[in-house]
């Protein structure tokens, strides 16, 4: 448990989470629009937490957990609006309180202790590859929303939205989650000598990444007649990528290259 | 058809499947036995079977070669899986069965700095397992340090007597200093002031900067000679010729018992010294080794004892060149004070100050007479900040001719000749030589991964991304007019 209350940087994102909760309580309301106002101030204020932490590091921050979860925050929302606008997928309360979770960690869990790069980690393909799993991962927490939602709808006129929702959420993360494995293989490739080391993140990417493969085939043989299978393989990538998230990083089982534990 | 297409289907659910599987096992395998669970025959197998899955899917259905998109994906797998199939060990030793291809697939390389080698040994650096065709030379290695706050660090270092495994017990503690105000000593009741702190400095002497042999006699008579060879004294009573015979700026013991050797380690004068023969009237002849800091050895004398004096310096004075601090400190125990130097000399790393015999503590320990005394010293010592980077400069050689040459660094590796050289380890041996531990990998099958991930990744964003965004422009259009 780290707390932050004696920095600049731990108040952003405590400012910024509070916004995010009451942004949550106020899209439940009957009236949206103080909630999306306040929706957006979390997204401001996230915004400026990680430029903050950029130039205090003098690095892109995107070492360790603390920095990978203050910039997964900053994403959800710019997220939520590029889902409602282009593929029909409602921004709803939940994509608020995402926005909460997801600085949670950052904001009492992780330490914010800015850290020299080792020189393993002094490389132009660091940023990209990381940033592509964030991204992917913040996607397919929506698609996962998506598909709880048509687990739950299901029979009633809105499950199908649903069911199309989830499809066009992992269309939209799946060449992201892909583009994070190639760059982090590429990576892996110049800086230890193989594209691939057998190490347990790297394996645990690779049951996220073919849990989201499966659902493509599985979708093709089935089309739309097996709409709750559909949706629980989609649940099942997502509980794939919290393990590679985090327990692939902090629990001493899977000791490897990528353990961040220190 | 169609129910082959079926079968080719539900067979690649099957896969994926197996995979995932195998790779969650993989996960609780971690990284070394998982590469031998992968490499395993059952898995050659499995690898192969994937291989003829993906290709009957490009055959039989006709979708993924019309999209270019799915063909992308696809076609870029199926190289992954061929590239990673020819690069792998299996992969190497089938090449080396039909076509007597020589080529090592992992190794590791340990090249002196200076040296060159083509000699490729297994991960743990112990066997040789091949040869280059061409050597690696490593011209330089150097590692560069990140800056720290306070590069200069006054730390007190203290040895207590472990009580169970009678072994010293060294502790450290860093003091906090600030010019003109009094801060405790640690381990001690003694109290410091630091008086000026000069951060590039230079010593200063006054009078004879020479180095000088002080022998005392058992009457507490003084007499002091210049130390340097062949300078000599006649003591009388009893009479004895005194003759310095070689001087040390670090002297060094190499080897024990009757083969061990004396020398002079070239570097910083971290133990100076002097040899000097004892000849007394009756014909007897002794040696004795003097050291500056510190105890007599050799056999030693009841009548007098000797000292090695080395000039040390009173003072010091700003010079910007050198770059070395200096540190003038006052110390206070019970109630006496003293002003001390603390001066870092040139190629040097520290300033030690011991602070038994200056604060006039108990040096004797609990522990009997054999025992190793307590230490208690202060230092100004340089600290040095976390790793940036390791860099080999490296060139290759074929023939005797020099072919190619690369600074290689983490994340920048050299590649010649079918293999790629990483900068992955380094160390010295116990003369101070540098060495640098390259891992070496052969390239075969790399180009074709390579195109791989660009077809599959480019036939992924076009399918998912820019496909629909250009069917939504083209429909706004329409829309439109």
């Amino acid at each position: 448990m780290h707390l932050k209350f004696d920095t600049i940087q731990g108040w952003l994102i405590y400012v910024a989470m509070l916004s995010f909760l009451l942004a949550f309580a106020g899209l439940l309301g009957k009236s949206k629009k103080p909630g999306r106002a306040l929706y957006a101030v979390g997204f401001v204020l996230s915004v400026v937490a990680f430029v903050y932490r950029w130039y205090h590091v003098g690095h892109v921050p995107l070492q360790n957990l603390f920095e990978v979860f203050l910039c997964l925050g900053m994403l959800i929302y710019p997220l939520s609006i590029f889902g409602e606008r282009f593929l029909g997928v409602r921004a709803g309360a939940i994509d608020a309180l995402i926005g909460f979770i997801i600085l949670f960690p950052a904001g009492f869990v992780f330490n914010a202790e800015p850290q020299r790069l080792p020189p393993a980690l002094q490389s132009w393909l660091f940023a990209p590859h990381v940033a592509a799993y964030m991204l992917a991962y913040v996607v397919m927490a929506k698609a996962s929303i998506q598909a709880v939602g048509q687990l739950l709808y299901q029979g009633q006129g809105e499950g199908g939205g649903y069911e199309l929702g989830t499809y066009r959420m992992v269309c939209l993360g799946f060449p992201l989650l892909s583009l994070g494995l190639i760059l982090g293989s590429w990576w892996g490739k110049i800086a230890w000598g193989d594209y691939w080391n057998w190490d347990p993140k790297e394996l645990w990417s690779l049951v996220s990444w073919l849990v989201y493969l499966g659902y493509f085939h599985f979708r093709y043989i089935f089309g739309k007649k097996r709409p709750r299978i559909n949706s629980l393989i989609v649940l099942g990538g997502f509980l794939a990528i919290i393990i590679t998230l985090l327990w692939a990083n902090l629990a001493r089982v899977f000791a490897g290259l990528h353990s961040y534990v220190s | 058809m169609k129910q082959l297409r079926q079968i080719l289907l539900w067979a690649v659910l099957v896969g994926i499947g197996l995979l995932l599987v195998l790779s969650v096992l993989g996960s609780f395998l971690g990284d070394e036995r998982a590469r031998v669970l992968f490499n395993s025959i059952p898995l050659v197998v499995f690898w192969v079977l994937l291989l003829g899955l993906l290709s009957a899917g490009l055959i039989y259905f006709k979708r993924l070669i019309h999209s270019a998109g799915l063909l992308g994906i696809h076609l870029g797998s199926l190289l992954i899986l061929v590239g990673a199939m020819l690069g792998s060990d299996s992969g190497h030793s089938l090449a080396a069965m039909l076509f007597g291809s020589k080529k090592i697939p992992h190794g590791y390389m340990q090249i002196y700095e200076g040296q060159t080698s083509n000699r490729i040994l297994d991960s743990k650096g112990k066997t040789e397992i091949g040869k280059l065709p061409f050597s690696v030379g490593l011209k330089d290695f150097r590692i560069d340090y990140y800056e720290v706050d306070e590069p200069w660090r006054l730390i007190v270092e203290s040895a207590l007597v472990d009580k169970e495994s009678h072994k010293n017990k060294w502790l450290q503690e860093h003091i906090k200093w600030t010019e003109g105000q009094e801060v405790a000593i640690p381990f001690t009741q003694a109290r410091l002031e630091v008086l000026q702190y000069l951060e590039s400095a230079r010593p200063t002497y006054t009078g004879d900067t020479r180095p000088l042999l002080e022998i005392t006699q058992a009457d507490g008579q003084k007499s002091t000679f210049t130390a340097e060879v062949g300078q000599e004294l006649l003591l009388k009573d009893p009479q004895v010729r005194v003759e310095i015979m070689r001087i040390f700026s670090n002297l060094k013991v190499q080897g024990t018992g009757k083969g061990h050797k004396v020398i002079n380690v070239p570097g910083p004068p971290k133990n100076p010294a002097v040899q000097v023969k004892l000849e007394r009237a009756g014909g007897e002849t002794t040696y004795q080794y003097v050291y500056a800091h510190g105890q007599v050895h050799g056999q030693e004398d009841d009548e007098f004892k000797l000292r090695y004096v080395f000039a040390e310096p009173d003072g010091a004075e700003p010079d910007p060149n050198t770059g070395l601090p200096a540190m003038e400190i006052l110390i206070k125990y019970k109630d006496t004070s003293q002003r001390v130097w603390l001066i870092v000399h040139k190629n040097q790393t520290y300033a030690r100050l011991p602070l038994i015999g200056l604060l006039g503590l108990e040096q004797k320990d609990d522990h009997g007479e054999h025992a190793h005394p307590r230490q208690l010293s202060l230092y100004l010592a340089k600290m040095q900040g976390q790793i940036k980077d390791y860099k080999s400069d490296l060139v290759v050689q074929e023939e005797g001719h020099i072919v190619d040459s690369k600074t290689i660094e983490v994340n920048d590796p050299l590649h010649y000749g079918g293999y790629h050289f990483y900068q992955s380890s380094y160390g010295s041996n116990k003369a101070g030589q540098w060495y640098t531990g390259l891992s070496v990998t052969s390239d075969t099958g790399l180009a074709l991964v390579y195109i791989g991930f660009a077809l599959m990744a480019g036939g992924m964003f076009w399918l998912f991304w820019f496909k629909p965004i250009l069917v939504y422009l083209s429909k706004r259009r329409s829309d439109a007019s």
